[in-house]
This record gives C-alpha cells, structure tokens and sequence, in this order.
C-alpha cells in the first residue's frame, strides 16, 4: 500500500500532479479501497480484542475451578461450587466459533482487497506510464490493420509491453460484423485493431494469413526499437502458439514478412523487424515532437502578444493622463508668469 | 488608441489568413512557420512600441516633476 498511500498524499495536498495523471474514476476506487482496508483493519481488530479478552477470562475460570477443586478436596465449601457453574464450556466453544467465523470472513474480505489494490496499483502505473508517453510524443491511438483475412483467413495484431504484458485493443473494427471471430479479440478477422496510447517500449506485432494457398504475413506495427528479453520471448510464443494452433498446414517456409521476403526463423526475424520498423517509428514521432514544440512556442508567442498588448494600452492610458496633467500644469505656469507680469 | 486598433486588425487578418478557421494543430509544418514568424515580428513592434511609449512617459514625468518645483517655490 505504500505507493497508493503516497498517492494519495498527492491527493490530499490538491497536486496538480495527480489530477491530471488519474481519473476521478481511478481516484474514488483508490479512495474506496482504502476505506474498505481501513474498516476491514477495525474489524479484525475488534473481533480479535473480544478474542484475547475471553481468552483471558478463560484463563482466570481455570484457576479458579482449579482453586476451587483444591478447596473442594479440602472441604465442602459453596461458595467454590457455585463459582465453578459459572464457567460455561458450551457457551465459551459458540462464542469461539462465533469469532473464528468472524475473522475467517475477513481475513477473505482482505486477500479480495489485496487483489483488488494490485489491480488498482497496476492500472494507476500504466495511466503514470501513458501521461509520461504523451509528454514524449508517443501515439496516443494507434490502429493497427490486419491484412485481408477472408473467409478462411484469421489475423491478429498485439501489444506487448517493456515488463511482457499483453494489452488488449480498445476496439475491433471488423470489415465483416458476421465474422465468428467477432467477439475475440486473439482470433481476429480482417479489420482493424485500435489501441490506446502507446508507451515508451511497448511493441505491436500482427500475423495474418490472407488465404487458405497464401503463406502467414508477420509485421511490426509499431516500435520504438527499445525492447527487452521478455518481452521478445512474448512476442516468439505468441506467434508460435497462434500459427501452431490455429494455421492448418503451417510449417516456417510458410511465412513471409509484408514485403514477400520469406522468414526462416521467427527468432531473427523478430529483432531484425523492430530494429528496421523503429527507424520509421521514431522519425515520425520526433516529426510529431518538432510539431508540438512549434505549437508550444506559437502558444507562448500569442501570451507574450497578449501581454504586451495590455502592457500598450496600460501605458497608453498612463500616458495621456500624464498629456493632460502636463497641459494642466503649463497652462497654470504661464498664467502665474502673467500675472508677476501684470 | 487608434494605431493599437490598427494594429489588432492588422494582426487578426494575418492570422486568419494563415488559420483559414483550422485548429492549430490541424496546420501544416509550413503555416505553423509562418505563424510562428508572424507572432515574432508583431511582438517586436509591440516591444518596440512599449520602449517608446515609456520614454515618452518618462520625458512627461521628469518635465511634470521640474514644473511641479518651479510651482512650490
């Protein structure tokens, strides 16, 4: 909880920061999980306080049953009898179980509130990881266009991530709505597959094949060239699984890369393919960067206009007061020289 | 006032020429040059206008602040 608690920090200081970073949506759940952790901390605490308190009482009915046994061999006093009735063993065994139940309860409340906070957690890092790639000109949408699937045709387009993670697309847009690949987004007809904002790292790779005589088409969608050796190894399974479980007569010598050249090893072929495909990647994004830089300074060049406008017209006004108080004064000079004249 | 009009109008037909009701960011590389260029010299007037405008400031001032004196004594 030390990340979200220190988010939250920003929160309640009113960072600006944070704000922008997360949605009220992401915000209120933050909030709401740590209510729930906080009422869930109470309740254990309470249920297990009643625990510990009937333990102690329990220990205290045993020395005095056992105080009472000693005196009971010693003599026949009531006192000690009546004493000893008052410890009930069947009521005690309930209210055992009562607590137990309780504290059984929770402690499952608690792992669905961790999973729920790792969830959160995760979600909150990439919108970090989202912000920080808008500021360095990654795409904010990028649609990704399986290639001609046909009737007998399957393609697919995916995003793999620095850490490994697969993200799934934010939209398909099949060219055939009757397709039976529709609803999964994995076995994917032709269309497109649009994908929110990419970040620093992340990876888009598609296969397709355009017909049951035509071999698999692999291309980079996207890349920035960065990747890592999980994230290769995501990338390598998932075409391998993909073509071994759904290509019927699929074999390596079937596939080729979107410029016909046929591809041997996937292995290669992959590093070669976001080493070449980063190049274009980046230029369009510095291309993309020089433009925001433009706009930034248009921006600060119309406040600096704004500005100086003002700046204008206040010593504009300045100055005509100053034309009059001038005016005022010389006329009341030279009427002062008249007079001494006269 | 009247030049500061002139001015504004001036600025406001530039711009829309190049602008053509197109967002900012719907501009090609080019037009956001000229844009970019344009807002340059007109806040180099604009600067240049201000210095001069102060120092005429300035000039009443000192010549209001010399009179004044004369007056008291």
């Amino acid at each position: 909880m030390n990340y979200l608690e220190n988010e939250l920090k920003y929160k309640k200081y009113g960072s600006f920061e944070m704000e922008r970073k997360y949605s009220d949506e992401v915000i209120n759940e933050f909030n709401q999980i740590l209510k729930d952790e906080r009422q869930l901390a109470d309740d254990k605490e309470k249920y297990m306080s009643k625990y510990s308190q009937m333990e102690e009482l329990l220990h205290q009915y045993d020395l005095e049953l056992e105080f009472g046994r000693e005196m009971s061999l010693n003599s026949n006093n009531p006192y000690v009898e009546s004493k000893s009735y008052k410890y009930n063993e069947e009521d005690y065994a309930k209210f055992i179980n009562y607590v137990d139940e309780k504290v059984k309860v929770i402690e499952e409340a608690r792992k669905d509130l961790i999973i729920k906070t790792k969830k959160l957690e995760d979600r909150m890092l990439l919108d970090k990881k989202k912000a920080n790639a808008k500021k360095l000109g990654y795409p904010t949408s990028f649609e990704a266009r399986n290639r001609l699937g046909g009737k007998t045709g399957l393609c697919h387009s995916f995003i793999v991530d620095e850490d490994g993670n697969v993200r799934q697309p934010i939209d398909n847009v099949l060219s055939n709505r009757n397709h039976m690949y529709q609803k999964d987004w994995i076995n994917n007809a032709d269309g497109l597959q649009i994908y929110d904002q990419i970040c620093e790292g992340d990876v888009i790779a598609s296969y397709s094949k355009e017909d049951s005589s035509n071999p698999y088409v692999l291309d980079i969608d996207w890349t920035d060239g960065k990747y890592t050796q999980v994230q290769l190894e995501v990338l390598k399974k998932s075409i391998k699984d993909y073509i071994e479980n759904y290509a019927e007569k699929a074999k390596n010598e079937d596939m080729v890369d979107v410029n016909n050249n046929k591809i041997n090893s996937i292995e290669d072929w992959l590093e070669n393919a976001i080493k070449n495909k980063s190049k274009i990647c980046n230029e369009e994004r510095n291309e993309k960067i020089e433009k925001q830089n433009k706009i930034n300074q248009i921006e600060e060049q119309e406040n600096e206009m704004k500005k100086l406008f003002k700046d204008n017209e206040e010593i504009d006004e300045k100055l005509k007061e100053a034309e009059k108080l001038d005016n005022e004064i010389s006329r009341n000079i030279e009427k002062e020289n008249g007079l001494r004249e006269w | 006032m009247k030049d500061m009009s002139f001015v504004q109008k001036d600025i406001i037909d530039s711009i829309e020429n190049i602008k053509r009701g197109r967002k900012i960011e719907d501009l090609e590389d080019k037009e956001l040059d000229q844009l970019l260029e344009l807002y340059k010299n007109i806040n180099n007037s604009l600067s240049d206008r201000l210095i001069s405008q102060q120092e005429k400031f300035d000039s009443y001032e000192y010549k209001i602040k010399n009179n004044l004196k004369k007056i008291k004594k």
